[in-house]
């Protein structure tokens, strides 16, 4: 994450005394001794105020990236939910069309290779049954629920740097 | 007149979240962790409840549920026709490392298999056969001429072993079978009991497992239907009772604890074929010069060492079935 900052780099000397002048925010000096650098424009070294301000920005991103993913998952979710009705008025069954089966008819190939990794790298159980479970369930829920969180998480107007 | 522009940081102190809120976010953020958790709760313990230590390493005793009721069969005699240029693979390595995909993808398969009940079994021989008919394991298995062989097994994904199998060639069963002339194929599947095997619950996968060979690939003197390893039984991770061994293609091909075998004249539509065919075809011969799509095919690490050998073309077994694909040219004869 990128962001450009105005003023030209300056010692935490400097940089402590201009910010107590401008009263815009509190530092006391072992905090302004703290330095982090950003990005690799020139590696440009910014203040301990400014850390503040990276949190905020990276957290309005993360919102609006919420946003996006939450929105589009919801979409999925709904298509899986129309599909479902759809064969329950043709049918007059309710049948579940599970999210692994979903899943299987999209990439068969990134599920395959998604258990064998879990299972040879992570824990056999962790596949069979915790996610193995979790893909029986409905398309739609499986979908609709981390989207619902996502757009909850990018709906929280609390906290907004810009 | 002094106007002070606030910068987009500087925020009012209104704009903060209350940090009961803050506080919230974290636990629904954990509330949702555990959720998942405790909805998969019960499924977790019944597979600890069944028994099942696939990850505890404590498993084998490698022959301890093997198939007693046949073991007075073997050690079978030595077919010495079939000799190997390499050390045979520890028996414990060859029992223990072994892929069963109804048991899951994991190399802890030897535990995972034990659920499995190889007594009573039936082979269901049906299609285009003079007479269907279901046959009984053991009845079978005395009517056999078993022997033993020593095969190389190359598996797909580039490691390989040598393993002295039992049982009988196909050949044997193609005469008690006795498929009709318009017959083309044979299919072979896997049983399909999700109650013992987890990997069939995922339902969405086209169970059971499926294999197939031409009716000159099964006729081939060096197409196997192993019963037993080491001269032992075969032990239920091996594929317990009846599996094939087809040492020149990959091992995906050689089907295990397999229920029936249905003589057809179209070709059978196997597991992998109808999963990823693009990886896993119908034929399935081994190439050193046919990459798999994810890596090379060239050569092998042999089981239980640090080496990696040259692989050869159809295994090494070119001078036994060559000529099955002289006239094949335009099949994907190697993946």
């Amino acid at each position: 994450m990128i962001y450009s900052h105005s003023e030209p780099a300056r010692s935490p000397a400097e940089a402590h005394s201009q910010s107590d002048e401008r009263g815009s925010w509190r530092s006391s000096p072992e905090a302004s001794s703290l330095r982090i650098k950003i990005g690799s424009e020139g590696g440009k070294s910014l203040r301990v105020g400014d850390d503040h301000i990276a949190v905020l920005w990276r957290y309005s991103f993360l919102q609006w990236m919420a946003g996006r993913a939450g929105w589009a998952l919801a979409a999925a979710a709904l298509v899986a939910f129309a599909n479902d009705f759809i064969s329950f008025a043709q049918t007059g069954t309710y049948r579940v069309i599970p999210a692994g089966q979903v899943w299987f008819d999209i990439h068969v190939a990134s599920l395959n290779l998604m258990q064998a990794v879990v299972q040879r790298f992570l824990h056999p159980l962790l596949w069979d049954p915790v996610i193995a479970t979790m893909l029986q369930w409905p398309a739609w829920s499986l979908l609709g629920a981390p989207a619902a969180v996502f757009i909850a998480i990018a709906a929280n107007r609390g906290v907004r740097a810009c | 007149m002094l106007i002070r522009q606030k910068k987009g940081w500087e925020l009012p102190e209104r704009s903060a979240t209350p940090e009961a809120h803050y506080v919230n976010r974290r636990r629904l953020l954990a509330g949702m962790g555990i959720g998942g958790l405790i909805l998969a709760a019960p499924a977790v313990l019944r597979q600890i409840g069944a028994g099942s230590n696939v990850s505890s390493g404590t498993v084998p005793p490698h022959f301890a549920t093997a198939d007693e009721e046949s073991a007075s069969l073997y050690p079978a005699p030595r077919n010495a026709r079939y000799q190997i240029d390499r050390p045979v693979t520890a028996e414990r390595l060859a029992t223990t490392y072994n892929n069963f995909y109804e048991f899951g993808s994991h190399k802890g398969i030897s535990g995972a298999a034990q659920a499995l009940r190889i007594r009573p079994w039936a082979v269901r021989i049906d299609g285009l056969v003079e007479r269907e008919m279901t046959v009984d394991i053991d009845t079978l298995l005395r009517s056999m001429p078993l022997e033993e062989r020593m095969y190389r097994h190359r598996c797909v994904e580039a490691w390989s072993m040598t393993v002295p199998w039992s049982g009988f060639r196909m050949s044997a069963l193609l005469d008690l079978a006795r498929p009709l002339a318009a017959a083309r194929y044979v299919e072979m599947h896997t049983f399909s009991d999700p109650e013992v095997a987890p990997g069939q619950h995922q339902a969405w996968y086209p169970w059971p497992y499926v294999e197939g060979l031409t009716i000159e690939e099964a006729a081939n003197e060096l197409t196997f239907l192993a019963t037993g390893i080491y001269g032992k039984p075969l032990p239920k991770q091996n594929g317990a009772p009846l599996r094939l061994a087809v040492p020149w293609k990959y091992g995906f091909k050689s089907v295990k604890s397999i229920v029936r075998l249905r003589f057809t004249d179209v070709r059978p539509r196997t597991f992998w074929d109808r999963v990823q065919s693009r990886e896993y075809g119908f034929w399935a011969n081994v190439n050193p010069n046919v990459p798999h799509a994810r890596w090379s095919q060239s050569t092998e690490r042999v089981l239980g060492t640090n080496i990696r050998v040259p692989t050869r073309l159809f295994n090494g077994y070119a001078e036994f079935v060559q000529h099955l694909y002289d006239e094949l040219a335009g099949e994907r004869l190697f993946t």
